[in-house]
């Protein structure tokens, strides 16, 4: 389309010269066209209004809450998977659409908690946001989570934020995350494509990664494994593309990239080693690729990767020591656990039970089960073609290798413990995964006279997406955590309500901060959180608070325990009487062995402190009281 | 060296200095300020960055994009360990005046970098120079997908805010001064969502020693008052009942003091 020239002249003004050539260029009008991607915005935020009407539902307790969020969530995810498994869409609908799918995604998780704070680690770290503000200080300690004050780049940000908008910790961290979600799905995108030099497979890989079972509901929450993620995956970008520009800006991707990794060290720790296992296996195959196949290649990451071993060492001796203790017995008692199984002297974990006892429906495990089947159907297509076309790409090889370790990862399911780190892999094990399922999908060609294979293909991948993220959202988040509700006992985000909210901020404004105190696993959230209290525990501190709470009268020995901890104040909550817990336990994990795992707590295990002598009671709203313990830290 | 290809580099840092100034003072949090700030803290530190380290180079829209955003986080969380090995604490100034230095300091860089590469640019700019012209229809579908899902946040949090379990009344009683236990405050709030009107009856070693009736008190409103004890050397006990009305026969809420510490004697019960 021809179109006139400057509307306005320049006159000889040197000055504008270049300008004036410039706008001559522009004679030819790009007609930016979208495609589908206005339409499929509009089904997709019809999804998310019915999400919010299936949480609102909730709230009320109403049953056919459930049903709403699976079908909002059907909704909101099959149009992306329609329309990016099709050929003929531009690259820019394609980084739209994963944009607004990854976006429409977060959304869900911020419409389950749309005021505040409800999962158990975004209290964690708004205490470390808080602390940050309340004393100008780095690394405070923190009782909910000991290394959380050691990685504070998401602080930075809801801090920074918080402090020069004047918005909360919870709109700071809710905005801070959105961008960084932003960041992350470009960027996987951005991987991908320089990977592979396919739009069509970086758009279904950054789908694919979307269907993890942790990206909807975990991987949305405030804590740093979110933000971590999407610097680690900026850093793969730079140091893929920093390989391949040739333009002289080596140098300045370098800069990026060493600004990249070192905020993934300062973030989170699983994702800092998590990358430099990533970006060792890089450099072992730049070393082996040329010797098998006798070809040149990109010298690999070698540099960077040991400069990143130095860094996060020192970060971990220097800083973040607790880490290691912080670190060490998740993974050594899950290989314990492992160990014990396959010895026959442990029975595995039942799948799909709570531990209050309840059992998925049938429809969810099949779901689950048919998820997990629908991935490990695709891998072996995908590794196949990988090998057929892109055995000489060493992107492409390294992501294969760590497709691989997918299958090994689901054994871990089978116990306890190791599901929760197989739970949590799932975030990193899909980056190269997303990449091999996506391979198979768009590469594996049947013969030219079996046509039906391409509707089918059309057809199923976004019903397959679709059972992916459904079943990954089983697997990986609890029934009662999925939709708002009303109270339940210990049930984390759903234990969260007003009563115990307004208790703790009456607790930071009236009894001043860092008070030694012992609660139920709800309380010690809110209390160390709003109310910035100093909480004890056993694996902090020692001090056994699910035998002092299981006590049905608090005994010297259980006085000598509270001594021990120098606890200041009890938290008495009379609702974990009212039934079994729907978490791992009303105080802590493993404190089944000091109570009937099949009843609820007798009332008298928190009404024991009403009787003791000398021990006031300073505050009732109802369900939650606090005991002033003085008389007890007087005594012998 | 300041011509027209650092306009933008010149206009970054006056911006910011805009900006500062209006980000300085004190303000309730606002869409502007919001605005204000995530353009100041995330958006122009890593339009500067990205100017001065890739001067000209031959970055796609999306990759620019990413780069501008991401360094941007960065530097915000980078910056946090250098403001606090600085002598000044982590505050909001910190930030302000951390960020301005980076955006001026990036900006000197650019426009040096930039009048550096400057033959590369004119090249590029001619070459790339294209005009967008957008597809209304598309737009207006946009607009109604950004308005739906503002409809759906709204929905979610106007009943996340709506009562759906009954409210609460806190009561409470502490020491006025950590020293004595003889002179305490007492106090409650009124979370139960509406009006109410409530007893409260101070009732020290067994007697009733003050009442206030009739408190009619609204929602998140609070009474205090002060009660001073006679010193003793007894460990008694001030127990503060307080009555919902209308129904004053058992007490709503319950809190006690013990004005001294005796040692705690429970009787001893079997492990549980």
């Amino acid at each position: 389309m021809r179109r006139s020239l400057a509307p306005f002249s320049f006159g000889d003004v040197a000055l504008f010269t270049v300008y004036r050539q410039w706008w001559r260029a522009r004679d030819t009008t790009t007609v930016v066209d979208l495609g589908w991607f206005p339409t499929i915005s509009i089904i997709c935020s019809l999804g998310l209004l019915l999400s919010a009407v299936a949480g609102s539902l909730g709230r009320i307790a109403n049953p056919w809450s459930t049903s709403l969020f699976w079908t909002s969530v059907g909704i909101v995810v099959l149009p992306f998977g329609v329309r990016m498994i099709q050929e003929q869409v531009s690259r820019s609908e394609r980084i739209c659409l994963a944009i607004t799918m990854s976006l429409a995604l977060y959304l869900v998780k911020i419409l389950h908690s749309p005021i505040y704070f409800t999962f158990p680690d975004e209290f964690m770290h708004w205490r470390t946001a808080s602390d940050i503000m309340r004393t100008g200080e780095l690394f405070q300690y923190n009782s909910l989570l000991l290394v959380s004050p050691y990685y504070p780049g998401l602080e930075a940000l809801a801090a920074a934020l918080s402090s020069v908008s004047g918005l909360s910790i919870y709109a700071s961290g809710v905005i801070s995350l959105a961008i960084a979600r932003i960041v992350f799905t470009l960027s996987l995108f951005l991987f991908y494509e320089l990977a592979t030099k396919s739009t069509r497979i970086a758009g279904l890989a950054t789908l694919i990664y979307m269907t993890n079972a942790n990206y909807v509901f975990f991987g949305s929450q405030f804590a740093y494994e979110t933000l971590s993620l999407p610097l680690m995956a900026l850093g793969f970008f730079v140091a893929l593309r920093r390989e391949h520009v040739g333009d002289g800006s080596t140098r300045t991707h370098t800069i990026l990239l060493f600004m990249a990794f070192g905020s993934v060290i300062i973030t989170h720790h699983l994702t800092t080693y998590a990358l430099l296992g990533f970006l060792s296996f890089w450099t072992l195959v730049s070393w082996v690729m040329p010797i098998l196949t006798k070809r040149p290649y990109p010298i690999g990451p070698g540099g960077i990767t040991l400069l990143m071993i130095v860094a996060a060492m020192g970060w971990l001796v220097w800083v973040a020591s607790q880490t290691v203790s912080y670190l060490v017995p998740p993974f050594s008692n899950a290989a314990v656990e492992m160990f014990n199984m396959m010895m026959g002297e442990s029975s595995s974990r039942e799948l799909f039970k709570a531990s209050n006892g309840t059992v998925a429906p049938l429809l969810e495990r099949v779901t689950g089960f048919g998820s997990v089947l629908f991935l490990l159907g695709i891998l072996p297509f995908g590794l196949w073609q990988i090998w057929m076309r892109y055995r000489t790409n060493i992107m492409v090889m390294v992501c294969a290798c760590g497709g691989i370790a997918y299958p090994a990862s689901l054994a871990l399911r089978l116990s306890s413990r190791g599901a929760e780190i197989s739970n949590r892999s799932s975030e990193f094990i899909f980056m190269p995964l997303a990449l091999v399922l996506a391979i198979g999908i768009v590469e594996f060609k049947l013969w030219k006279k079996f046509d039906w294979f391409e509707r089918v293909r059309f057809w199923g991948f976004p019903v397959w997406m679709c059972v992916v993220l459904m079943g990954g959202i089983i697997v990986g988040w609890a029934p009662w955590a999925r939709v708002p509700g009303p109270y339940v006992v210990a049930a984390d985000t759903r234990s969260i309500e007003p009563q115990g909210i307004a208790d703790a901020y009456w607790v930071a404004e009236n009894l001043g901060p860092n008070n030694r105190i012992i609660s139920d696993r709800t309380n010690r959230l809110l209390m160390g959180s709003y109310g910035l209290q100093r909480s004890i525990t056993s694996y902090g501190d020692g001090v056994p608070v699910a035998y002092i709470y299981f006590a049905k009268t608090l005994r010297p020995k259980e006085q000598d325990f509270l001594r021990k901890g120098q606890v200041r104040y009890v938290i008495a909550d009379r609702r974990v009487s009212d039934g079994l817990p729907y978490a791992s336990g009303y105080f802590e994990r493993g404190e089944k062995a000091g109570r009937d795992p099949n009843k609820p707590l007798d009332p008298i295990t928190w009404m024991k402190f009403n009787d003791v002598a000398g021990v006031s009671r300073i505050f009732d709203s109802g369900d939650i009281r606090i005991h002033d313990m003085e008389a007890v830290l007087a005594g012998p | 060296m300041l011509g027209h290809k650092s306009i933008d580099l010149i206009a970054v840092p006056l911006v910011s200095i805009v900006l500062m100034g209006f980000l300085l003072q004190d303000g309730e949090a606002s869409l502007v300020r919001t605005i204000a700030t995530l353009l100041y803290l995330f958006v122009l530190p890593g339009y500067v960055f990205v100017a001065a380290t890739f001067p000209g180079k031959n970055l796609g829209g999306a990759e620019r994009l990413l780069y501008v955003i991401g360094s941007g986080l960065c530097i915000i969380i980078l910056g946090i360990l250098l403001i606090n090995i600085s002598p000044w604490p982590i505050t909001k100034v910190a930030w302000i005046w951390f960020v301005a230095l980076v955006i001026w300091i990036c900006s000197g860089l650019a426009i040096v970098r930039r009048h550096r590469a400057q033959a590369y640019i004119e090249r590029r700019l001619v070459q790339q120079g294209v005009r967008l012209q957008f597809i209304w229809p598309q737009i207006l579908m946009l607009g109604i997908a950004v308005l739906i899902t503002i409809g759906a946040i709204w929905l979610a949090r106007h009943y996340a805010q709506q009562p759906h379990t009954s409210g609460f009344t806190q009561l409470w009683i502490l020491p006025v001064d950590q020293s004595s236990r003889d002179v305490v405050r007492v106090g409650f709030a009124n979370y139960e969502r509406r009006t109410e009107v409530y007893t409260v009856r101070a009732i020290y070693d067994g007697t009733i020693i003050r009442e206030w009736s009739d408190i009619a008190l609204d929602y998140e409103q609070t009474w205090e008052e002060r009660i001073e004890l006679e010193p003793s050397t007894q460990a008694n006990m001030l127990v503060i009942e307080l009555y919902l009305q209308p129904n004053t026969s058992r007490p709503y809420r319950q809190v006690f003091w013990w004005q001294n510490l005796p040692t705690p004697t429970p009787e001893p019960s079997p492990t549980p």
